[in-house]
């Protein structure tokens, strides 16, 4: 029952996609009344939504180009309807948790691209070709459908591929046709434009009918009679059939060639490789050129003999099959094209700078650009104000915080400190002052004692000169009268001379006396 | 490479030669060239005559168009009256030319073109200009060749190419 749903699911998704290829083809036929708008050959539409699909996938070019991704039913959908359909079969799938690449795959119509059977290369003999067991010279025991044969060789197809218009060939044929043509991509039975990039292996189902055709072992004219399905002639040629091996032309020569020997003497000689000057048996040149580094091998994607030592540069660098994105890609041009495409391309490229939309694009990509860098400016600008902001807000904190806590607080305290040590140096200067005052008091008074003791010792040392000096005077006047008239005279100016030192005694006396009290 | 085709599309028209066809080879060739009679239907202005025709299959057959010649002289407006007889036939040049066409098509072009000349597409414009304007004057002319080159079996030149 688990089983049952998602098929009857899937089945139901791809209906609609089934009723498609009718409507495509009806506008197809008329062209002229559904265009709207841009108008495109249905292969180019192909082409389109097939460049789309692969542009959306996220391998690189080579590996988009040479092994494409699975897309059997995109071709039948125009490209506006296709886009719908795959982005809802993407939300489908989301939704139905558990199928397993249920819609995604069956939306499309293309198919990857096998890796084809060697014969399918065509490798020239020089290049060993000629050991290469060749699929397409096979002889069909009976008469196969006529739907299985290729429309180039008449034969049951070999490693069929399909083209976007729908017909299928051998992958040699076509890969002939394409070559040989001189534009090289119309479809070898409607002449529809095509490219070798949008052919894909045909399905699962025609292959298992070619593969199931019975074949004649290749060694039938040598009488095997072996015969057996296509798939597995490869095996019984190659190992089993005891007809693989031919005698060596020298009769004397025990060992056996591959294939029948088209000189008359024996191979089985050294030799030196013509490419790679490696020394080889000669029998088995052709062996040896299959994988010769030097040898050139066939480069799948344009077809071009390559050297195998070069086929990844070949790949990277040259090959004209690989798909490119268009080199205006940084400028938003989704194409990709095969790089042979890619000079066309470029020259219609809408988003090529000389162009006068290559313009408009450049200038407006010009203009984002200048957005953007203004943008980022902008917001460099305001990081680094944030920045700034939060700098200055660390700086007022600390400025702050030191002024609570250290400075403003510091200044205070030195102002009281400075207030204190004037105060003490006040009271110093108090103490010190009344300590001098003192210490004069202390020096002054004894000083002033002495002197007051000096002054009366002074009084006292007067009155004795003072009575002496008297004394003598009154001597000398009992001498003058004693001697008569000089006596007289004398005594005068005696008497006047006692009068007067009186007077100035006194005077001093007073003075001193005036003076004592004082001190 | 192509040879595998070739014999194939000989054995078929050997074994089933298509209707006024008769196909042989040319002896000690390659099946690169074919040697054909054509006998024209009775509704054609050519009718009794036996025409040889030369078709030359190129080494990269199918993916290059065969050539195709007359080695009878043919009074026709898309056959040259010369010794060469080139013929112009729509699907043969180059630009038309399709790998899935088989030479039984090309040979029902044949048939089709001497029943039906294609005077817009002409080699001979004096033939076709008669053949547009005086039809009964060309069927009178085509008869006298006819009976002048074409009545009996066609000689093929020894060595065609």
């Amino acid at each position: 029952m688990a089983s049952s749903q998602p098929s009857s699911s899937s089945t139901a998704t791809q209906h609609p996609r089934v009723t498609i290829p009718p409507d495509r083809r009806g506008s197809r036929a008329s062209e002229s009344s559904s265009d709207d708008g841009y108008r495109m050959s249905p292969a180019a539409a192909r082409a389109f939504a097939r460049r789309n699909m692969r542009r959306s996938s996220p391998t690189p070019d080579l590996v988009t180009s040479l092994v494409r991704p699975p897309s059997p039913d995109r071709y039948y959908t125009p490209t506006s309807t296709e886009r719908g359909g795959r982005r809802g079969s993407g939300r489908s799938r989301s939704q139905a948790v558990g199928r397993v690449d249920g819609s995604g795959t069956s939306a499309r119509r293309t198919g990857p691209l096998m890796t084809p059977h060697p014969a399918s290369l065509d490798l020239h003999a020089k290049y060993g070709g000629d050991s290469v067991f060749d699929m397409y010279a096979l002889t069909y025991v009976s008469e196969s459908d006529a739907a299985l044969l290729c429309p180039i060789c008449h034969d049951p197809l070999v490693d069929p591929v399909t083209t976007p218009c729908d017909h299928t060939f051998c992958y040699r044929c076509l890969r002939r046709s394409i070559e040989s043509s001189p534009a090289g991509t119309a479809c070898p039975v409607d002449r529809e434009p095509l490219t070798w990039a949008e052919c894909f292996s045909t399905g699962r189902l025609v292959r298992a009918q070619l593969n199931g055709l019975v074949v004649k072992c290749p060694h039938h004219g040598r009488g095997c009679t072996h015969e057996c399905k296509r798939e597995n002639i490869e095996t019984h040629a190659t190992v089993e059939c005891r007809f693989k091996d031919y005698h060596c032309a020298d009769p004397e020569c025990e060992k056996k060639v591959k294939s029948k020997p088209v000189v008359d003497y024996c191979q089985h000689y050294s030799t030196q490789c013509r490419y790679c000057d490696q020394t080889i048996i000669e029998a088995d040149r052709n062996l040896h050129l299959l994988a010769c580094e030097k040898g050139k091998a066939r480069c799948e994607a344009c077809w071009q003999m390559v050297t195998r030592a070069s086929m990844a540069s070949h790949h990277a660098l040259d090959c004209d099959g690989i798909e490119v994105g268009c080199q205006y890609a940084d400028l938003g041009c989704p194409v990709r094209v095969e790089r042979g495409d890619l000079a066309e391309h470029l020259s219609e490229c809408p988003f090529h700078p000389e162009t006068a939309s290559g313009m408009v694009i450049r200038s407006q990509r010009d203009l984002i650009q200048t957005y953007a860098d203004l943008t980022s400016q902008v917001q460099q600008c305001r990081s680094q104000q944030a920045e700034n902001a939060r700098k200055i807000e660390d700086i007022t904190l600390a400025v702050d915080g030191r002024g609570r806590g250290d400075s403003s607080l510091g200044d205070h305290r030195t102002m009281q400190d400075l207030d204190a040590g004037f105060e003490e140096v006040h009271q110093n200067l108090t103490h010190l002052e009344a300590r001098q005052s003192m210490w004069t008091m202390n020096q002054v008074m004894p000083i002033r004692e002495e002197v007051t003791e000096l002054r009366n010792n002074i009084n006292m040392i007067r009155m004795h000169v003072n009575w002496l000096l008297n004394r003598s005077r009154e001597e000398g006047r009992i001498r003058a009268a004693h001697n008569s008239g000089t006596g007289a005279i004398r005594r005068e100016t005696s008497a006047d001379g006692v009068s007067m030192p009186t007077m100035p005694e006194r005077r001093r006396s007073s003075g001193t006396d005036t003076d004592l009290p004082r001190l | 490479m192509s040879t595998k085709r070739l014999a194939k599309e000989h054995a078929e028209l050997d074994a089933n030669p298509p209707e006024g066809f008769t196909i042989r080879l040319p002896p000690s060739q390659s099946l690169h060239t074919w040697h054909i009679i054509h006998r024209p239907p009775p509704e054609s202005a050519l009718h009794p005559g036996q025409f040889g025709l030369v078709l030359s299959l190129p080494p990269d057959y199918p993916f290059k168009p065969p050539t195709l010649k007359f080695v009878t002289r043919v009074y026709h407006p898309n056959v040259t009256d010369d010794s060469l007889g080139n013929v112009c036939l729509g699907i043969l040049k180059s630009e038309n030319w399709k790998p899935s066409t088989k030479i039984s098509a090309v040979l029902d072009a044949v048939r089709n073109l001497m029943i039906e000349p294609q005077p817009d597409d002409p080699l001979e414009e004096r033939i076709a200009e008669e053949y547009r304007r005086d039809r009964p004057a060309w069927e009178e002319k085509a008869k006298t060749y006819v009976a002048k080159y074409a009545m009996g079996e066609p000689e093929f030149p020894a060595s065609a190419s």
